[in-house]
């Protein structure tokens, strides 16, 4: 009697531990792709992890893209009970709920609509019509339900149930028919998106709603740049001010024209307004090697600090203050670090994609990290490395603050990667990617060449690496277990789980067995 | 909503060529056909930054050959998209049949082509590429010509190198170069007899002109046309002793003979269509100049006097093929002529000017001219004549800022004075005043073959076999 009044307060403890979730593109809000709450996987248990279970999908990819990083939710009120979910976004304008402890689909909802007027064209691997941006899900209500904010490619922002897929609100308009915008990320009830490359005809600009707004009026600012297109949208920081890089163009704050920057704009009596920008000395060089600054920013806290991280295609990392990104000038970080990769100064398969992670290990120390594609830097030179990087790889560096002046420093180098991604941070392991994809848009013999089907003949398949948070060693590979390429997706981890979708609308996910 | 979103695309690219976000080619010698050595648009020049140019490039080229013509002024590529990224390229020709392709902005090469040909050499009759290279030239809408469909090795050219870059090589024979990678795109063509010594090279409509010069190679001297439209190539050739050529609006092909006449050639067949023979003396080499002015093209040629003709292109000479249109006093005086091609640019403000360069000892200048209607016809008035300086080479001019190359003290006999050096000045275009000055920056005499300027930058090369370049600064 007693041990089983034991056992029932055991489970009833665990269900209050608090539930580790991945409810947004790159974790939070502020885009640090840190899993803050991971207990399962260890550095010493990594090595072990398995392929849990896949599923294909029946979404049909567009252009290069297929399906998102998916966001987790644990403890979610099912008509087959309470379960963990990852909400699995294609570009098809589709919506999958995956039951994570068998990988058996719970709900599929696809959105329907009138085929838009306008598209990219076809065969142009950055217009693909259809869902671009990876969903958002927010708090729980009263009721300890979640909504799942999906926009779909007709631009309606719909609001469904995690649990059942059904619409808890009326879809709304929010963006423009393949307009090609990325992550949501949903801050105090507001949601941002961005959107880039003109897709349809459609205008670059960081989006807002505020959702306790019964008009549902559309906020929108426009820096008059190539395009808005940090993978994971914009990050917003502790006053609500949402930060995205504004892509290929030129500064001209006179006429409020901010390519090649940071912008970042805060909502305000019902309008989307510039707060501040950091825009780099040298963009009028990004913008003639189309090095685009499209890295979004990751934020976070050091010694009492709102910092930032970002990048571009040049190919060095920049760490800015949230109170002032570029100091009275605009022009001035707090730290430009040397050229990582791209000594070519090429505009495609090189540099920094993507966008940035940051975690805190338990002494204190702050990393800062970055993926980039290409070989490395003939002179950047990190204390640890793995060998010759010709692909890609992760650096890590660590954010420290001596005589009063930040600095960023090398801590290490992963291994080489076929065009590293994104990393993500769970429990002091590194997981990281190469993404294994055909990245080049031009070729000797034809000039720029960019087009879909080529380079999806071309691509190979991703690898998913474990690499130790301090040391950047590898702790595992996922070898040639995943069969296609991944394009402009991303990871997610949460309990014990590490995931990851292929272009052939594959969602695997990875952990350890029997656990 | 679909609309003002196009709208909205359509004004920020259109705000964006409105700001020079373009990056402009100098796809041959003197920037254009018409041999004006205007750059229509370089937004990163201007009168108020250029007493800021710095030194931008600087790189010596390892090769045997010395000399005031070894080394080209390049022809710039504004932006190739490459399989290396996005480049401004410069077009190097020099050495022993050697062409370089620069990446201007980092100051690396990023190819470098030799060709293996067999012909002899000598000082007059150089074993290399003597003409300077040519880019496409691309249809300009203010053009009175029909556009030419793009068709035979042009077309299989094209079709291997989106962007290729076309040179002789010493043996006759016309490249199609891959500017991504410096190969031939397509088999190179017989074009010119081995050993000839041709002027720069001009591509428009699909045809390739050049001149041969010097009788190197026991090459008659003659204007030189191949059609690249058609599967081999069909080259023509019209006898004469001439400088460089300058193409009209119309496609006509200018030249002024040794023996002072302006020939009007027909375009690819070049049958002679009308000359002027007014004026004078025999001698002159200089390349005539061709601009649009009022709905036809003038030319202006110098004659071995020293005075410039400006000439109608419907009618060079008028009835008696004597008479131009207007005639300036001549600018020669003891010891001093005038030298190389004359040059051409508009003003924001409508004006057209035209500039000679006078070579004298023991200092020449360059002298400007306006065109001007006093009585309802259209004259040369002279403006200002620019301070003293030695051996001046054809201006450009970009941005109302002419770009003078005082290359230095020579002979008679173009040999560079020991101890002599080049200074490239920067004079404010409708005053003559002087704007900047490389002063003793530049060690080595200047190369005699030409200046370039694109996007900022000033090009010329020096007897020592280096190419400078002067400009705004590019943080990178």
């Amino acid at each position: 009697m007693h041990k089983v009044r034991l056992l029932i307060s055991i489970l009833a403890g665990c269900s209050l531990l608090p539930a580790a979730d991945w409810p947004t593109d790159a974790a939070n809000s502020q885009r640090t792709n840190w899993q803050q709450d991971e207990k399962i996987l260890t550095k010493d248990n990594v090595k072990n992890m398995k392929v849990l279970w896949k599923i294909k999908l029946d979404n049909v990819p567009q252009e290069m893209h297929s399906l998102f990083p998916p966001l987790i939710i644990e403890k979610v009120k099912t008509s087959g009970g309470v379960k963990q979910i990852a909400i699995e976004a294609g570009i098809s304008d589709n919506i999958y709920a995956i039951d994570v402890e068998t990988g058996q689909l719970l709900w599929k909802k696809h959105f329907e609509y009138p085929t838009p007027e306008r598209r990219g064209r076809p065969g142009d691997p950055l217009c693909p019509p259809g869902q671009t941006a990876t969903p958002v899900i927010g708090p729980a209500n009263a009721s300890g339900d979640r909504t799942i904010y999906a926009l779909a490619g007709d631009g309606k922002l719909h609001s469904l149930n995690v649990g059942n897929g059904e619409d808890v609100a009326p879809p709304f308009q929010f963006g423009y028919p393949n307009g090609k915008a990325y992550s949501l990320n949903l801050w105090n009830n507001i949601v941002f998106t961005t959107t880039s490359q003109g897709c349809a005809g459609n205008p670059n600009q960081i989006w807002a709603v505020n959702l306790n707004d019964p008009a549902k009026k559309v906020m929108t600012y426009n820096p008059k740049s190539g395009g808005l297109w940090g993978r994971a949208g914009a990050a917003v920081d502790s006053t609500g001010i949402a930060w995205a890089p504004t892509g290929d163009g030129r500064y001209d704050p006179v006429n409020k024209v901010y390519g090649n920057g940071l912008i970042g704009a805060r909502v305000e009596g019902g309008d989307l307004n510039l707060k501040d920008y950091f825009m780099p000395s040298n963009w009028m060089w990004l913008q003639k090697r189309d090095l685009d600054m499209q890295v979004t920013p990751s934020i976070f806290t050091y010694k009492g600090r709102e910092l930032m991280i970002t990048g571009s295609k040049e190919c060095r990392m920049y760490l800015l203050d949230t109170k002032s990104a570029g100091g009275e000038n605009h022009q001035t970080p707090l730290v430009r670090t040397p050229l990582i990769c791209n000594e070519e100064t090429d505009f495609q398969s090189a540099g920094i994609w993507g966008s940035m992670a940051s975690w805190e290990d338990s002494k204190g120390t702050r990393f800062a990290l970055t993926p980039f594609w290409g070989p490395v830097h003939p002179e950047f030179k990190a204390p640890v490395s793995y060998g010759p990087v010709t692909h890609g790889a992760v650096v890590a560096f660590k954010v420290e603050e001596k005589n009063g002046k930040f600095q960023l420093n090398p801590a290490w180098m992963s291994r080489d990667m076929d065009q590293a991604e994104p990393p993500v941070i769970a429990n002091g392991i590194v997981f990281a990617y190469g993404n294994g994809e055909n990245t080049r848009q031009a070729y000797a013999d034809r000039g720029l060449a960019d087009f879909s089907p080529l380079r999806i003949k071309a691509s190979g398949h991703a690898v998913l690496y474990a690499l130790d948070g301090q040391t950047g060693k590898e702790l595992f590979s996922s070898g040639d277990q995943l069969k296609t390429f991944t394009h402009f997706s991303g990871l997610s981890v949460a309990n014990g789980r590490v995931y990851i979708a292929t272009f052939d609308s594959i969602l695997y996910c990875f952990g350890l067995p029997g656990h | 909503m679909n609309k003002t979103s196009a709208l909205a695309v359509i004004s920020l690219a259109c705000t964006a060529m409105a700001n020079g976000q373009v990056a402009m080619d100098w796809p041959t010698l003197g920037g254009d056909a018409q041999r004006t050595g205007w750059a229509k648009v370089d937004d990163r020049i201007t009168k108020e930054n250029v007493k800021d140019f710095q030194l931008v490039l600087k790189r010596k080229f390892d090769m045997k050959e010395k000399g005031p013509r070894s080394l080209a002024p390049p022809v710039v590529m504004g932006r190739l998209i490459s399989y290396k990224g996005f480049k401004e390229l410069a077009f190097v020709a020099g050495g022993a049949d050697d062409l370089w392709s620069i990446d201007v902005d980092l100051n690396r090469i990023f190819w470098h082509k030799h060709y293996d040909t067999a012909a002899s050499s000598s000082a007059p009759c150089p074993a290399s590429i003597t003409a300077v290279p040519t880019l496409n030239i691309p249809f300009s809408f203010t053009a009175t010509r029909p556009r030419v469909a793009v068709t035979g090795i042009q077309a299989a050219a094209n079709t291997a190198s989106p962007r290729p870059a076309f040179a002789v090589s010493s043996d006759g024979k016309l490249h199609f170069v891959n500017t991504s990678t410096g190969e031939d795109a397509i088999p190179p063509v017989n074009f010119l007899p081995p050993g000839a010594k041709a002027s720069s090279l001009t591509l428009i409509d699909g045809v390739m002109y050049t001149t041969t010069a010097g009788g190197c190679g026991g090459t008659k001297n003659a204007v030189w046309a191949m059609d690249l439209n058609t599967p081999q190539g069909t080259v023509t050739n019209y006898a004469v002793n001439s400088g460089g050529l300058a193409l009209g609006t119309d496609g006509t092909v200018y030249v002024q003979s040794d023996a002072g006449a302006v020939l009007a050639l027909n375009a690819k067949d070049l049958a002679l269509k009308h000359s002027f023979t007014g004026a004078g003396a025999a001698g002159s080499l200089a390349s005539p100049v061709v601009f649009a002015y009022k709905g036809k093209d003038l030319i202006v040629a110098a004659g071995a006097d020293g005075r410039l003709n400006l000439l109608d292109s419907q009618s060079l000479g008028g009835a008696d093929s004597k008479t131009p249109l207007y005639q300036t006093p001549s600018l020669n005086s003891p010891g001093h002529s005038v030298r190389g091609a004359l040059a051409s640019w508009l003003d924001t403000d409508g004006t057209r000017w035209v500039l000679a360069s006078v070579w004298g000892s023991p200092s020449g200048s360059v002298v400007a001219f306006k065109v001007e209607e006093p009585e309802g016809k259209p004259v040369l008035k002279q403006a200002w004549v620019s301070r003293e300086m030695s051996s001046p080479l054809p201006p450009v001019i970009a941005s109302g800022v002419v770009f003078i190359l005082s290359a230095g003290d020579y002979t008679k006999d173009d040999r560079p004075k020991g101890g002599t050096h080049a200074t490239l000045y920067a004079l404010d275009g409708a005053t003559g005043k002087e704007m900047y000055s490389t002063g003793k920056q530049v060690t080595a005499p200047g190369s005699l073959t030409g200046v370039t300027v694109a996007n900022g930058r000033v090009y010329f090369a020096t007897t020592d076999n280096t190419l400078w370049a002067f400009g705004v600064f590019l943080e990178i």
